[in-house]
């Protein structure tokens, strides 16, 4: 038998880092056990990947391989893989993969998607494919996220009270808030107080962000300038105004990290680490003493029947990505926490010891349910071309949006949304500069800035009327990103893959999507957040290019749109005030096992509507204290 | 009779300075370690072979004897009314050789666009014969792609001359100092020096 | 040349590199077509030298001596070793003040030759900066660089960072200000002693005990104990920081981003016995980063490095937790970094330094070409860290640790085939001096300079502010062993990392991360 720990983790990600760091820093034993690698110390290897994809998607940088690197055109099938985890390749494929009548690959797909039947036909916006991803390694999903670290709206905590939609969480925004203080802090969060102060978010009395905020950017100030013309615009009963992101990146040097140089990339990868990612606060965990084991991927939560403690975890282990099962063991410890987010938790969950009835953690039933996402209505324009340019492609990705129209009277018909501002111009909405670049020199259309000449295709443009093209086009594009809110349905959800076929190199299950798709309060809040856009881009004298591509669709009412993942991954593990409607309590504990905790975002009960992250952060900061609390009874 | 002889840097740098208009220290600088012009000349000869190469060339080199004008070469190069396939060809390598320096890359052959297909693209159905990026942990669900194209090294990325013509950066490669994003960048003639004016006839 | 009329300058002006090998400095590259006179023969000392040297606008320089009868080929070879033109009288004691004192022409369109100018000059750097130094702390006039083996040097006599940066932010006093160590070393300490104290010298250079240390991986020695690390800056630099109160976050708070000047780099007249009435060349700032090695008397021989008594300081430390330690050590040099802002040169010239046994070059362990041992590799190891991987965490500065396993990613000469040549030029002639000579035992790995010329005297371009390196990567085995891949962006390149650096107020730091250590 192993060593007993304090704690055993599953997952190193923010959550389990921060809890680690702390537990560790207190004199706790830790073991984290981690299904990716560790985090490379030299970062040449991601962003020469990075580098040479033609397809620049949030995964490309990591591991295991998304795509033979010799023919990019290759998807490789994640049945070979260790360690897989959900990618924009695979959402390209997916489709159910028992009806694989839209794509003839569907098992290219890490996520079994389940009861998709027609990715545009649908007229009640529903059974679509989950659009987001995640990674699976040392530092999780951060290694390609935004940065984006607002906070939730006192009323993002009490959706069912307030506009009687979803739940309440059995949380206050009151009671998170200094640990959002000490997330800010630990993770490095650079924001003006004033700012957020603007939007009604109280704070505690002497606070400071840890860093001063970032700059705005001069497509920022465009759309700001713009707003506020004619007597500044209003729109759902609030006034819409730009305000700075809070962001997790450097604006001073900080934590012995450097400052934000502007690449422009902070999705997928910051080139010189000036975006937080969790795989600091891994390395100062293991510094602190905690122990982590990599390429190791826990198969079962097992019970005492007798006590109903969490008694260990099972695990296996693997050498190479492409490799099987290389080890076994059992990490055991006085206390278990599964910090694997809000796909593989669930998974875990269910796939566990079968001794007891309804399974680990699930006497509600709601392991895996309440699926959600904040799900993305992206509109772009082009301002106009005898006005000065906005510059974009300059600055990190986003440094502002529009938060006032996050909680206003009309979320009790329809989801509410936050506008995130664009700095790297169409090159999400249309893939550019590439698109345009192309079509002035083929002479094609694809990006709608370079229209046929007199129903003939255009010639190519060379010499200085091509860079000139380039220029007074491009340095005028930008987007808008609408986040809107999902409500928890309990018929979406993720389970281990029901079919045999779809396991991965380990033989462990795939995870399957199923019942999932855009719910008519979801869809509802479409057709407010398009012609909020289209205000905007009239507003500032631009012309808008949004239109309908292939991608994830849903029909409303006749009109189909497109919407985006996120990249926001909750819901499935309740969090709530009653065990029979959640699966943990406020303290992230489980109902039926006091052992073990739940982090991450699978606890929210609702999406709210800003970025998860802070208070996923914030939520492991406040878990932290009570497990080192529980730690330091003698009997739990 | 084929001539497959290595192709000539030299006229490979001057044809690049014809289509481009960029000046010539931009694409053979005095110091030139990372010489991209040879990536991309390998590149070029390896794709369509040094025949079909030295065809270009000598048909360039034909056209600046005869006193063509810059403008006019590129116009019968790539716009050229000739359906040969020796014009296709060398519209073809023409193109690629603004993509390589624009954008680092080698674009294979696109789909061939019907005239009647223009219409169409314009009306929003997206091209599925390249495969743009996708950048956002959101992309949709796009056809996959009939041939990525090929980046062509990693220091033909981060030089690519699309970004500065946007006077930006490549997206993963800033040379610039925190906070440049809220200022206005310096004008395009510093990010883009235009070509020498035309020497006069010795 | 003249031979006879270089040495008998060399023997009024001291300047060894003046003598007879006037070259002209880097501003010029690119500036010319390939018609205009920059391929002009030139003939021999002293021509052009009518012209006056307008450093404001970077006029094109003069030339020594005609280099166009050499082949591409010819640097590279023990040929052109001997032919070097300036390699006939004994050792400057001199550090150059700039390029232009490199005595070397530099033909249009060919980087290596320029590389050759610039490994020339980072030698002629390396000699002066290792100098046995005089009581002023200047090269002194009395002895000869490792006449008696090893000698005191320049450069150890500079401020360290730790001198210029106090715990309260405030002013470290005037250049002569004594060293003072932490009160953990009183007792130990006599004067002038060295302290190490630095752990690691990260990619991003801003590792400090004072703030977080161990965020980038430490370098162990095959004994298992921490390599240390200091940083030094020169008077002109210090000054430049005090004048500024750059010591203090606060006074940060008030200024713009940072610009070191440039130092003077004309040339005194009397070198060439003609040419305008400029004055003396004045040195801009220069940085050392020095990484050393504990020696154990067992088991290295002492007598092949640079050592210095030395007291290694162990600053305590909660989070995480380490004891204080103060104890004193011999330590033997095997890593310099020696960074020298110039006119031509605003992003700094870059040459790197090493101990001849410090790694194998990864050709030599693809072809089990080994010395008989290393400094930070042992072959077929099985107790070290794996290849280029930091030992894994906790990081314990005071205990035993795994020793390091350091391979060369990019073999020496790879990238920089004018950079053996050179230093088996100057190693024979540090082997003229003295048999004994320590400082035989150190080479050139490169020098990172950039190519693009600055439009405007000492300014970096807004566009391009890195000025295209070359070489594009450049790594030191002891200063960014983890590092060493050559991507943009992530792999190293002194000044495309250093080119992120910033002020308390995130303002350009002018390459340096020594500003970040304001408190």
């Amino acid at each position: 038998m192993g060593k007993h720990y304090d704690v055993v983790i599953v997952g190193a990600g923010i959550s389990g880092g921060l809890l680690a760091n702390h537990l560790a820093l207190a004199g706790k034993s830790v073991l984290i056990l981690e299904a990716g690698p560790a985090s490379a110390t030299d970062r040449s290897d991601y962003m020469e990947t990075f580098y040479l994809s033609s397809n620049k998607f949030p995964e490309s940088p990591y591991g295991p391989a998304i795509v033979n690197p010799n023919n990019q055109a290759e998807v490789v099938d994640p049945a070979t893989e260790a360690a897989g985890r959900a990618t924009v390749e695979g959402l390209i494929n997916a489709t159910d993969p028992d009806e694989p009548s839209l794509r003839d690959k569907p098992y290219l797909s890490y996520l079994i998607q389940k009861d998709i039947k027609a990715a545009t036909a649908t007229t009640k916006a529903k059974n679509t494919a989950f659009a987001s991803t995640y990674e699976r390694m040392s530092g999780g999903t951060t290694q390609h996220w935004l940065g984006t670290s607002v906070r939730l709206f006192p009323n993002d905590f009490k959706m069912k009270s307030t506009y009687h939609v979803g739940a309440d969480w059995p949380l206050t925004y009151e009671e998170l808030s200094p640990f959002y203080d000490k997330s800010e802090v630990e993770i490095g969060v650079a924001a003006d107080r004033a700012d957020q102060e603007k939007l009604g978010l109280p704070f505690s009395s002497g606070y400071k962000y840890p860093m001063p905020g970032i700059p705005i950017s001069l497509v920022d100030e465009a759309v700001s300038k713009a707003l506020q013309r004619d007597g500044g615009m209003q729109a759902l009963g609030k006034k819409v105004f730009v305000t700075p992101t809070p962001q997790a990146r450097n604006s001073i040097p900080y934590k012995s990290r450097r400052v934000c140089a502007g690449n422009t990339n902070c999705i997928p990868i910051c080139p010189i680490q000036a975006k937080y990612d969790a795989s600091v606060t891994i390395n100062d965990a293991l510094q602190n003493g905690a122990e982590i084991l990599y390429q190791t991927v826990a198969t079962n939560v097992s019970v005492d029947p007798m006590t109903g403690r969490i008694s260990g975890i099972e695990y296996v282990q693997y050498q190479s990505p492409t490799g099987g099962v290389s080890g076994r063991g059992t990490a055991v410890g006085t206390i278990y926490v599964l910090a694997a987010h809000a796909i593989e938790t669930p998974k875990l969950l269910l796939l566990s010891n079968k001794q007891l009835p309804k399974g680990i953690a699930n006497s509600s039933g709601k392991v895996g349910k309440h699926l959600m996402d904040h799900v993305i209505y992206l509109a772009w324009a082009r301002g106009p071309l005898n006005q000065p340019p906005y510059y974009p492609y300059r600055g990190p990705l986003s440094t502002a949006g529009v938060e006032s129209l996050r909680d206003n009277p009309f979320r009790k018909d329809h989801s509410a949304f936050r506008i995130e501002i664009g700095n790297e111009g169409w090159n999400w909405a249309a893939g550019d500069p590439y698109t345009t670049v192309l079509d002035f020199i083929d002479g094609t259309n694809n990006g709608q800035l370079n229209p046929s000449e007199g129903g003939k295709r255009s010639k190519s443009k060379f010499r200085g009327g091509l860079s000139r093209a380039i220029n007074d086009n491009l340095t005028r594009t930008f987007r808008l990103g609408f986040l809107l809110e999902q409500d928890p349905q309990e018929s979406m959800c993720v389970v281990p893959a029901t079919n045999p076929k779809y396991v991965d190199r380990l033989g462990i299950p795939r995870p399957q999507i199923q019942g999932y798709g855009i719910s008519e309060y979801t869809a509802k809040g479409f057709p407010v957040a398009a012609k909020v856009a289209s205000d905007i881009f009239r507003r500032m004298g631009a012309t808008e290019f949004t239109q309908l591509k292939g991608g994830q669709q849903f029909t409303l009412d006749g009109t189909t749109f497109n919407y985006y993942g996120a990249g926001h991954i909750m819901g499935t593990c309740k969090m709530g005030s009653s065990k029979a409607d959640s699966v943990v309590d406020r303290d992230l504990r489980s109902w039926d096992h006091s052992n073990l905790f739940i982090l991450g975002s699978s606890v929210f009960p609702t999406v709210g509507t800003g970025n998860p992250t802070l208070t996923i952060a914030a939520l492991a900061l406040r878990a932290a204290e009570r497990i080192a609390k529980d730690l330091s009874t003698p009997s739990v | 009779m084929a001539n497959t002889s290595q192709p000539d840097i030299n006229t490979f740098v001057d044809l690049s300075v014809t289509l481009t208009q960029f000046k010539k220290s931009l694409l053979a600088p005095f110091a030139d370690k990372v010489n991209l012009k040879q990536q991309y000349l390998d590149k070029l000869v390896k794709e369509m072979g040094a025949d079909k190469v030295n065809a270009l060339f000598q048909r360039y080199k034909d056209l600046v004897a005869a006193k063509t004008s810059d403008d006019a070469i590129c116009e019968q190069l790539l716009n050229s009314e000739d359906t040969s396939e020796t014009a296709g060809d060398f519209s073809y390598m023409a193109r690629n050789i603004l993509k390589m320096w624009y954008l680092g890359a080698w674009f294979p052959h696109a789909q061939a666009v019907a005239p009647t297909d223009v219409a169409a693209t314009e009306r929003g159905a997206p091209s599925t014969h390249l495969m743009a990026p996708k950048p956002g942990e959101r992309s949709g669900r796009e056809e996959a792609p009939a041939a990525a194209y090929q980046i062509i090294s990693s220091d033909a990325y981060v030089r690519g001359f699309a970004w500065r013509a946007m006077q930006a950066h490549p997206m993963g490669y800033s040379e610039f100092t925190f906070g440049y994003w809220a200022e206005k960048p310096p004008a395009l003639a510093e990010f883009l020096p235009p070509q020498d004016p035309p020497q006069e006839q010795k | 040349m003249n031979i006879g009329r270089a040495a008998s300058l060399l023997a009024v002006s001291a300047v060894f590199v003046a003598a007879g090998c006037k070259l002209i400095e880097s501003e010029t590259r690119g500036k010319t077509s390939p018609s205009s006179g920059d391929t002009a023969p030139a003939n021999g000392p002293g021509a052009n030298t009518d012209k006056p040297v307008n450093t404001q606008t970077l006029a094109e320089s003069d030339k020594c001596f005609d280099t166009s009868s050499l082949t591409d080929a010819d640097y590279a070879t023990a040929q052109v070793r001997s032919d070097l033109p300036c390699d006939r009288g004994p050792l400057p004691n001199a550090i150059p003040t700039s390029m232009r004192q490199a005595p070397w022409n530099v033909p249009n369109e060919n980087a290596d030759r320029i590389q050759l100018a610039f490994n020339y000059y980072s030698w002629l750097t390396f000699i002066g900066l290792n100098w046995p130094v005089a009581a002023d702390g200047s090269p002194g006039t009395s002895k000869t660089i490792g006449q008696e083996g090893d000698n005191q040097t320049v450069w150890e006599t500079w401020k360290s960072s730790y001198e210029i940066f106090l715990p309260d932010g405030s002013d470290p006093g005037p250049w002569d200000t004594p060293r003072a160590p932490p009160a953990a070393c009183a007792g130990k300490f006599t004067k002038g002693t060295p302290i190490l104290q630095q752990l690691g010298k990260t990619p991003i250079g801003v590792v400090d005990e004072h703030q977080q240390p161990f965020k980038t991986g430490p370098l162990v020695d095959q004994q298992g104990r921490y390599a240390r690390f200091q940083i030094l800056v020169n008077q002109p630099m210090f000054e430049y920081i005090r004048q500024n109160k750059l010591y203090s976050k606060a006074a940060q708070q008030d200024f713009g981003p940072a610009q070191f000047p440039c130092g003077s780099n004309v040339l005194a007249k009397d070198a060439f016995g003609k040419g305008p009435a400029v004055s003396q060349p004045a040195l801009g700032p220069i940085m050392v980063k020095a990484a050393w090695k504990l020696l154990d008397h067992t088991r290295d021989d002492a007598s092949r490095f640079h050592t210095s008594n030395v007291l290694v300081y162990t600053p305590p430390s909660q989070d995480p937790k380490v004891e204080e330690r103060c104890e004193p050590a011999l330590a033997g040099l095997v890593g310099l970094h020696v960074v020298h802002k110039t006119a031509s040169a605003p992003q700094w010239i870059w040459s790197s330094f090493e101990h001849v046994d410090n790694v194998p070059d990864k050709t030599d362990v693809a072809n089990a070409r080994f010395k008989p041992r290393y400094n930070f590799y042992t072959p077929g190891c099985t107790q070290c860290t794996a290849t280029n991987e930091p030992p894994p965490k906790p990081w314990q500065p005071n205990q035993q640790a795994r020793p390091s396993q350091i391979v060369r990613e990019l073999p020496i000469g790879a990238n920089d085939p004018a950079a053996p040549p050179v230093s088996a030029l100057f190693q024979q002639k540090l082997r003229d001096i003295s048999a004994k000579s320590v400082w035989q035992f150190y080479e050139l790995i490169s020098a990172q300079w950039p190519s693009e010329p600055p439009t405007t005297r000492c300014q970096i371009s807004r566009i391009k502010p890195m000025g295209e390196p070359i070489p594009e990567f450049l790594a030191n085995s002891t200063l960014e062993s983890y590092t060493q891949k050559p991507t943009p962006q992530t792999g190293s390149s002194c000044i495309g990392c250093h080119n992120n650096a910033t002020t308390w107020t995130a303002k350009h730091a002018d390459f340096t991360y020594l500003l970040e250590r304001a408190r």
